[in-house]
């Protein structure tokens, strides 16, 4: 009962919560990551008496929800490895335009069980054990974790004998200072019974990373405080393509870059400067960035603020933004054709 | 490879810090907020709009055809419908939008018709979209509720129509059509789901529109919502019996039933519900909170509120099983209102 007492408080939280995020998504995520911290702190026994109640029975009913949960995870695991396809991509091209913020570009799916829906721990569970380690569930190929071998399954214990208590720590592994001339990060992982060493190949990138946000709403944040790109699902489903997927991320580092930039604008002259950097982040990366027009016009008529014309619409799909966008395809056409370094800042 | 590659970033990063600090800027194309005029403002306005409304369109055929239909399911809640859609209806937030749309479709006293449902007795009258409905049954209309109330002080039989296209006022009579009168709204809420409308209507969401793969998907999600509408309503004269159960026990009865009826009313508009479950699943797939957790538990519930249409234990393979045998034709016992026990005591 007292269970349930502090859940329908949190429920209260919730709601509140909720109703602040209209205005902002940076709660939403919040809202989003504490639902997970919810998630692996109710003990097992209070979730298992709703669960298991009498109409959970039956042997049907289980197979379903086991072929539901999988399908579930299966879905949000490709997203999870087309999103970090195109993001480790244009990080790494874009490593100098960052500036001295930089991190190494890892190509790692990782997963901890604070950060993974219940639904989905059974399904994990079939694979590998479920607890508050961070265990690697993929490598990008050809990227610097599956280059030095490690492989789904690894727990990763310590980096550069700073040791990774959570999916952040990992996120904000940086090159400055004394490890800005290294050539390789010291990993400690835990296969199995036994713990290895494993040197993994910097490759600097952009320091931001990208992160899935399970939300129906059509919309990606660059969230400056974490240091994270959000992307919802709902914009994994919308953006069809690769080409396309790239054309968001880079217009969300291009924020990232440009909040730590001195002067760097505000509304609308931020997002023509984002924009602006987006473009060049994914032609870098080997993008086509020639469906951007069409794109951004698309997704104006699929948020919510774009559809009613509401002066909150960041994103509007304006004639002077159109030119603009079309005078920088245009500029890094000429570019790619003249065999020129895509350089942002020499016209 | 790499540290040649890397040997340049980390070149190119000492460059740019200093680059960022005194050297070139970043020029990238200008853009001010004054750059979108007042002409500006009307030409997207109008692109979102024309959005709207197609989407708007497309929902009110489809509920169209599925309210005509369930009409004799709706009980008392019936009323004659015209098979068209006006401007009034479209209740988006902003009253820009609103002015807007006078302002393309003009009619600033009369409720201007944005589309007909092809097939539907107003379509065969020969009426148009961008006429002006000026009366009905001989009284003066201006708003949708004016018109709503106008519908229902006809003969039963014909309705007269009073139109204005252009310049020519127009005289019409056609036959009437009964409906349930419950309206269905699109709404921009942020999530794919549906949901009950406080008076006689529900909403299905905007992303839920955008979701919909084809007619017969976004069929099934009105039929399932009307179902709950027409349940509702039911529910609200048995309401002493329901007191005595758990909101849980309800809320997955509810469900339950708003699915089976759901599908009868979908496939009496014929919709194609051979593929409702497959549908269902791809939503729940969606929402990781919707497959094993009990969606009314605040702890496993989701971020979002109740997962939207939560997958409910036995639901799929139940509503797999319900547009079987509707597809072969038996539609009696999903049809059938009064097989449903809502009126038990559990």
């Amino acid at each position: 009962m007292e269970e349930f007492r502090a859940a329908e408080r949190s429920q209260r939280g919730f709601s509140g919560a909720r109703l602040a995020t209209m205005k902002s998504p940076m709660p939403r995520l919040r809202d989003f990551l504490g639902a997970l911290l919810m998630c692996a702190l109710v003990p097992q026994s209070a979730l298992s008496a709703e669960i298991s109640g009498s109409v959970h029975e039956t042997p049907e009913i289980q197979a379903e929800i086991e072929r539901l949960s999988e399908a579930g995870f299966n879905l949000l695991l490709e997203r999870s490895k087309r999103l970090s396809r195109v993001s480790e991509k244009i990080r790494l091209h874009g490593a100098d335009l960052c500036a001295q913020r930089l991190g190494p570009v890892l190509g790692l799916v990782v997963i901890t069980k604070k950060e993974l829906p219940l639904a989905f721990h059974a399904p994990v569970a079939k694979r590998h054990p479920v607890d508050d380690s961070i265990r690697v569930l993929w490598t990008l190929p050809g990227f610097p974790a599956d280059r030095a071998g490690l492989i789904a399954g690894d727990v990763i214990v310590s980096v550069s004998g700073k040791s990774i208590n959570g999916t952040g720590d990992l996120r904000r592994l940086r090159l400055k200072g004394s490890n800005s001339f290294d050539r390789s990060l010291p990993f400690e992982i835990r296969r199995g019974k036994e713990t290895l060493s494993i040197d993994v190949e910097i490759w600097p990138g952009c320091e931001q990373t990208a992160d899935i946000v399970i939300s129906d709403a059509v919309n990606a944040w660059a969230i400056q405080h974490l240091n994270v790109i959000g992307v919802t699902t709902g914009l994994l489903r919308f953006a069809a393509t690769d080409d396309e997927l790239a054309i968001v991320i880079g217009h969300e580092l291009g924020h990232h870059i440009f909040f730590h930039q001195p002067g760097g604008g505000r509304g609308r002259s931020l997002e023509a400067a984002s924009d602006y950097l987006g473009l060049y982040l994914a032609a870098r990366a080997g993008f086509d960035i020639s469906s951007t027009v069409e794109f951004w016009a698309r997704l104006s008529l699929r948020t919510k603020h774009g559809l009613t014309f509401h002066v909150r619409n960041s994103h509007p799909s304006s004639r002077a933004r159109t030119i603009a966008l079309e005078a920088t395809i245009q500029e890094i056409q000429g570019k790619l054709e003249r065999g020129e370094p895509l350089d942002p800042f020499h016209q | 490879m790499m540290n040649t590659r890397r040997r340049v970033a980390l070149a190119a990063a000492a460059i740019s810090v200093t680059t960022f600090a005194c050297g070139p800027k970043l020029r990238p194309p200008a853009i001010k907020d004054s750059q979108i005029d007042f002409e500006e403002r009307i030409e997207l306005g109008t692109r979102a709009l024309k959005h709207l409304l197609e989407l708007q369109s497309r929902v009110f055929e489809v509920s169209y055809a599925i309210r005509v239909q369930g009409a004799s399911l709706c009980g008392a809640n019936t009323a004659p419908i015209l098979g068209s859609l006006h401007l009034g209806p479209v209740k988006f937030r902003g009253r820009q939008i609103q002015k807007l749309a006078k302002r393309t479709y003009g009619g600033d006293e009369e409720l201007t018709i944005t589309h007909i449902v092809p097939g539907s007795p107003i379509a065969e009258a020969g009426v148009h979209p961008r006429d002006l409905i000026t009366a009905v049954n001989g009284r003066r209309v201006r708003k949708e509720k004016h018109l709503e109330r106008a519908l229902l002080k006809g003969d039963g039989g014909s309705i007269r129509l009073s139109l204005r296209r252009t310049t020519e006022d127009l005289q019409i009579e056609m036959p009437s059509v009964t409906a349930c009168s419950h309206k269905a709204v699109v709404k921009p809420v942020g999530r794919t789901t549906t949901g009950n409308l406080e008076k006689n209507g529900f909403f299905i969401s905007l992303e839920m529109v955008q979701f919909v793969e084809s007619n017969d998907e976004l069929a099934v999600a009105i039929g399932h919502q009307l179902a709950h509408k027409i349940l509702e309503d039911q529910e609200r004269l048995v309401r002493k019996n329901f007191g005595r159960r758990s909101y849980r026990k309800k809320h997955l009865e509810l469900e339950r039933a708003a699915d089976r009826l759901g599908l009868c009313l979908t496939a009496r508009a014929r919709y194609d519900v051979v593929n409702a479950a497959a549908f269902w699943e791809r939503l729940a797939l969606e929402h990781p909170w919707a497959i094993q957790s009990n969606p009314i538990n605040p702890v496993t519930r989701g971020p979002q509120g109740v997962a939207p249409h939560a997958w409910i234990p036995n639901r799929l393979p139940a509503i797999r099983r319900i547009s079987d045998e509707l597809a072969r034709g038996r539609e009696a016992a999903a049809c059938d209102l009064s097989a449903y026990d809502l009126g038990d005591s559990g």
